[in-house]
């Protein structure tokens, strides 16, 4: 009796130790909310391309035009995520006065490798691979994914190029941020930071003006998914830490004034207005809006909302987005992201097109409840990776990279 | 010590900040306003290289007398009366299907001469045309600073005039001559009213008689300056401890002018009749009354946030209802906090800001919401803003953030973004797509003109757009630079058939929207047209055949004076690149006319 207590207390423990969630890092907690926001952006965006454009389900033109105008969800992830290593890296130069690299892609690998592999291999295995599929696993298992055709005939995960594109950059964040202790100053670094994110935009610009035909041939692919055309969201995230981590109290204290935080947030409206609107030039100006919208101002944009959460006061916006909950969403949004394309495709498009053509529902009714499902759906099997997969090797992670 | 260096501490925290002024500087306040002035114009550019619009056609010809009889230089507003008719429908101007007893004459007599004077010197240039309406709108911003600068502080008044320059309402009346007299009336009457309003306060009696002889001036651009009522009856119902008589006499300066103009266009029958698109409201006062609540909605929700008034047209009841409720609750409280901070005096003028600009859009409820009449009501709306946006970001004491004041913060965000980002972009894409528009018709116009030139009779089988109708007539000569008589048979009838009956005759049959659109809101006929109903015109008689269960017209039979193959007569379809001959099929034959 004596004894079985504590052994009951003891196998309760590490089982609700084994069940329980690794939380995020909880320094920016309205980050997280602004991660959930981001995670069901680009789901909705995905159910919207799924339905619409792979199945044909009756979706109102309207409707599907706005829901894939909402693109720039897999943006604020970039420029979170070249924000959180950029203050990683800073905080690491400022405490030790290194970067400790091995560390930092130790760190990397851990993270992301794992659940990536399971995901990409579990697909390899249950799935019949088209010739261009098989041809093209070896750049999946590479992160390069990005720089292939992202057709879902010539690719297992299309979705991955984004995560292509991240581990691209985070391979070369150490050498931008040995580049950036070289030179002397803020005027200095900020120019070579901003340089490279307005280089980003000009690349875009010139396959806008001139098309080389040295890719797939299609404009979304060139100019879309590729890390030379792309990667200005992340170095706005490593701009962000920089001004973050420089003119943290400045800020603050110039944001207590609301003219200041108008002034901050006109811009970021403007670019989402703009965002939102991406016909409001005319037809012949789309492409064009395109080369502006991929990149230059969604980092604009995020720019202003991280600098307003992180520095502009306890707000509503701030408040709510720092609801504990979203904590949690946010520890189980990259598992999310690994799974919610699959699901939408096993799981909610079929029973979508059920309700639809022999339920009669309406779609009105349809795509909402399956953008809910999908969320609800992927976070449970996020759940479950998170628990088998991602926590135990953030465990070794701790372990072989202290 | 770092090699990135050390986050660096702040230099001034609130408490050590200096207090908020009320005033700008001088030279401040003078290169905002020289910065306001240099995006206004910039965003209006577009609105001068936009080639000649609508009812401008109408008007170039009537000043120089192509017009059918050729009204004089306070009349060119005067487009069709009683004894025009007849003739405007002959020459095919007005199409055969019109209404009856159609009426549309305007009491604009500056306004008008003003266009007569464009027209005399400067001919067919619109350029200068629009350089002249860019003057009166510079007149009008700046009689809307006076106007503001006299009621509050230096700051407002320039946010108000950045918030009225910018704003969309201006861009058609900018690139559109003939509604210029919307500006006109907007700045002679901004200035009348800042006299008025000087006089209500100040109780110089010089300044009520002067305030008098401007809205009389005013008056004489044209019924657009009835808005400026709204302000008036909003400045006496808000200034207090005066009995009603004293308030009936201050009145009397903005009521007497009106009053005399209504006299007037009464007694020479001004006004519009059997046009949907306009309700008078003192011929028609029930459709007027009908229309006003989803007109209100529309024009309240586009003044105050911007929304996008053609779409919101024709939405439900219910939607606009919707809209305007929301619109309200979103201003309510920011609304209410600014007012109740202000000091009495500053408080009632906002009142009278607030109340004017709604107030002032029930003139304008006579016809179709649209931004381009919410010149007068954006004076209001400007001022709001202005005094939310300086309540809001220039508070004289720190305030906590927390509940209402956190409101106020984002809704004044919001109003911000609208009036000082939205509202200039939206500005600057409409003269844009105007001037796009412009250009096109003008070669639509173009290019019917060089078929039909020389042509004694053109006949449009089917036009895609009313305009085309309307001012098609004025620009094709006949042989030898004669009048050419122009008919449209047929307008927005999609696909079509044509069926040739006899040498002489055929019928047309239309789809499932008919021949061409009736109802109560249709521009050219607002009430039903009936089967077997025959129009009488000379050289061609119709017959209406058959209708659809809606009343819109099925089949309709038309017979000529001669045969249909004769050379002097041209047969054109309108189609998407501008208009293109059609072959008549032979005796019994017909012809499907594509959209």
């Amino acid at each position: 009796m004596t004894t079985s207590v504590p052994v009951a207390a003891t196998q309760t423990d590490s089982l609700r130790s084994f069940l329980e969630l690794d939380l995020l890092d909880n320094r920016y907690p309205a980050l997280h909310g602004m991660r959930v926001l981001g995670i069901v952006s680009v789901v909705q965006w995905h159910v919207t391309q799924i339905f619409k454009i792979y199945n044909n389900l009756p979706m109102s033109q309207a409707w599907a035009t706005t829901s894939m105008s909402v693109f720039f969800g897999m943006d604020m992830f970039f420029v979170l995520s070249g924000f959180l290593i950029g203050s990683i890296l800073l905080r690491s130069i400022e405490t030790s006065g290194s970067q400790h690299v091995k560390r930092f892609y130790l760190r990397r690998v851990f993270r992301t490798f794992p659940s990536y592999y399971l995901v990409l291999t579990f697909l390899v295995v249950t799935t019949a691979l088209t010739a261009n599929q098989r041809h093209n696993l070896p750049f999946e298992y590479t992160y390069v994914t990005n720089y292939m055709s992202n057709h879902r005939d010539n690719v297992v995960m299309p979705w991955g190029w984004s995560l292509a594109l991240e581990e691209q950059f985070y391979l070369v964040v150490p050498f931008l941020f040995f580049a950036l202790r070289k030179i002397v100053g803020d005027v200095g670094r900020l120019t070579m930071l901003v340089g490279l994110w307005s280089s980003t935009f000009f690349t875009r610009l010139l396959l806008y003006l001139h098309p080389f035909g040295w890719g797939s041939g299609t404009e979304f692919v060139d100019m879309y998914i590729r890390t030379h055309t792309r990667c200005d969201t992340l170095v706005a995230g490593i701009i962000l830490a920089y001004v973050h981590y420089r003119w943290r109290a400045p800020i603050t204290a110039w944001l207590e004034s609301p003219r200041a935080r108008a002034a901050l947030a006109l811009p970021s409206l403007a670019c989402l207005w703009i965002l939102l609107q991406p016909t409001m030039f005319g037809e012949r100006a789309g492409r064009l809006v395109e080369v502006f919208s991929w990149g230059t101002l969604t980092s604009i944009m995020y720019f202003g909302w991280v600098l307003l959460i992180l520095h502009g006061g306890d707000g509503w916006v701030r408040r709510a987005l720092s609801a504990p909950i979203f904590r949690r969403i946010a520890t189980l949004g990259y598992g999310v992201y690994l799974v919610h394309i699959p699901v939408c495709y096993a799981l909610i498009t079929p029973r979508a097109r059920d309700l639809v053509d022999r339920g009669g529902w309406s779609m009105t009714a349809v795509w909402p409840l399956s953008v809910a499902v999908l969320v609800l759906a992927s976070l449970a099997f996020s759940y479950v990776l998170h628990v088998l997969v991602e926590k135990p090797s953030l465990k070794l992670r701790d372990r072989l990279a202290r | 010590m770092t090699s990135l260096g050390e986050p660096l501490p702040s230099r001034a925290t609130s408490g050590s900040r200096a207090a908020t002024r009320l005033e700008l500087a001088p030279r401040l306040r003078r290169a905002l306003l020289i910065a306001t002035a240099a995006v206004a114009v910039l965003i209006h550019i577009p609105g001068l290289r936009t080639p000649l619009l609508l009812d401008d056609y109408t008007q170039r010809a009537m000043a120089e007398g192509r017009y059918p009889s050729p009204p004089g230089p306070f009349q060119l507003y005067d487009f069709i009366d009683d004894a025009n008719r007849a003739i405007l429908l002959d020459r095919g101007i007005l199409p055969w299907w019109s209404h009856p007893k159609v009426v549309m004459r305007f009491l604009r007599p500056l306004s008008s001469a003003l266009l007569w004077v464009d027209y005399r010197i400067v001919g067919g240039n619109p350029f200068w045309g629009h350089l002249h309406s860019f003057l009166w709108w510079a007149a009008a911003c700046f009689a809307v600073h006076a106007l503001l600068r006299r009621l509050f502080t230096s700051r407002v008044a320039w946010l108000g005039v950045a918030v009225f320059a910018l704003a969309p309402c201006h861009a058609l009346p900018l690139s559109w001559m003939a509604n210029r007299e919307e500006i006109v009336s907007t700045a002679l009457g901004t200035v009348a009213l800042t006299v008025y309003l000087r006089w209500r306060e100040e109780r110089r009696a010089r300044d009520g008689i002067l305030s008098l002889a401007l809205f009389s001036v005013a008056a004489l651009a044209g019924e657009y300056t009835l808005c400026f009522a709204g302000y008036a009856v909003a400045a006496e119902l808000v200034i207090r401890r005066e009995s009603i008589p004293r308030r009936l006499v201050g009145l009397a300066c903005f009521a007497l002018p009106l009053v005399g103009y209504a006299a007037i266009h009464q007694a020479l029958r001004y006004g519009a009749f059997g046009i949907g698109y306009y309700h008078d409201p003192i011929g028609d006062l029930g459709a007027y009354a009908a229309s006003a609540p989803r007109r209100l909605g529309v024009l309240f929700a586009t003044a105050w946030l911007g929304v996008n008034d053609v779409a919101w047209l024709n939405e439900s009841d219910w939607k606009i209802a919707l809209l305007t409720l929301g619109a309200a609750a979103f201003l309510v409280v920011p609304v209410a906090r600014m007012l109740r901070e202000l000091d009495a005096p500053l408080r009632g003028r906002a009142v009278t800001m607030l109340m004017g600009s709604v107030l002032s859009m029930a003139p304008v409820m006579a016809v179709d919401a649209s931004a381009r009449l919410l010149q007068v009501p954006m004076i209001g709306v400007s001022a709001v803003v202005a005094l939310l946006v300086d309540h809001a970001w220039f508070p004289a004491t720190p305030r906590p953030r927390r509940g209402a004041a956190e409101l106020t913060e984002l809704v004044v965000l919001g109003l911000a973004f609208i009036h000082f980002f939205r509202a200039p972009l939206d500005t600057f894409l409409a003269q844009s797509a105007t001037r796009t528009w412009a250009s096109a018709f003008a070669a639509r116009l173009g290019s019917l003109s060089e078929r039909a030139d020389g042509k004694s009779r053109v006949t449009i089988l089917r036009a895609n757009i009313s305009q085309a109708i309307f001012f098609a007539p004025l620009v094709i000569e006949g042989p030898d630079g004669s009048e050419a008589r122009v008919r449209t048979l047929t307008l927005r009838s999609g696909r079509c058939l044509l069926r040739r009956t006899s040498a002489r005759a055929f019928e047309l049959i239309g789809g499932a929207g008919g021949l061409f659109p009736v109802g109560p809101d249709d521009l050219l006929r607002d009430v039903p047209i009936h089967q077997g109903e025959r129009m009488e015109l000379d050289g061609m008689r119709v017959t209406l055949l058959e209708l659809h269960d809606d009343g819109s017209a099925h089949r309709a039979r038309f017979e000529f004076d001669r045969d249909l193959d004769d050379p002097s007569m041209l047969w054109l379809v309108d189609g998407t690149y501008g208009f293109h001959e059609q072959k008549l099929p032979a005796v019994g034959y017909g012809e499907l006319l594509d959209p």
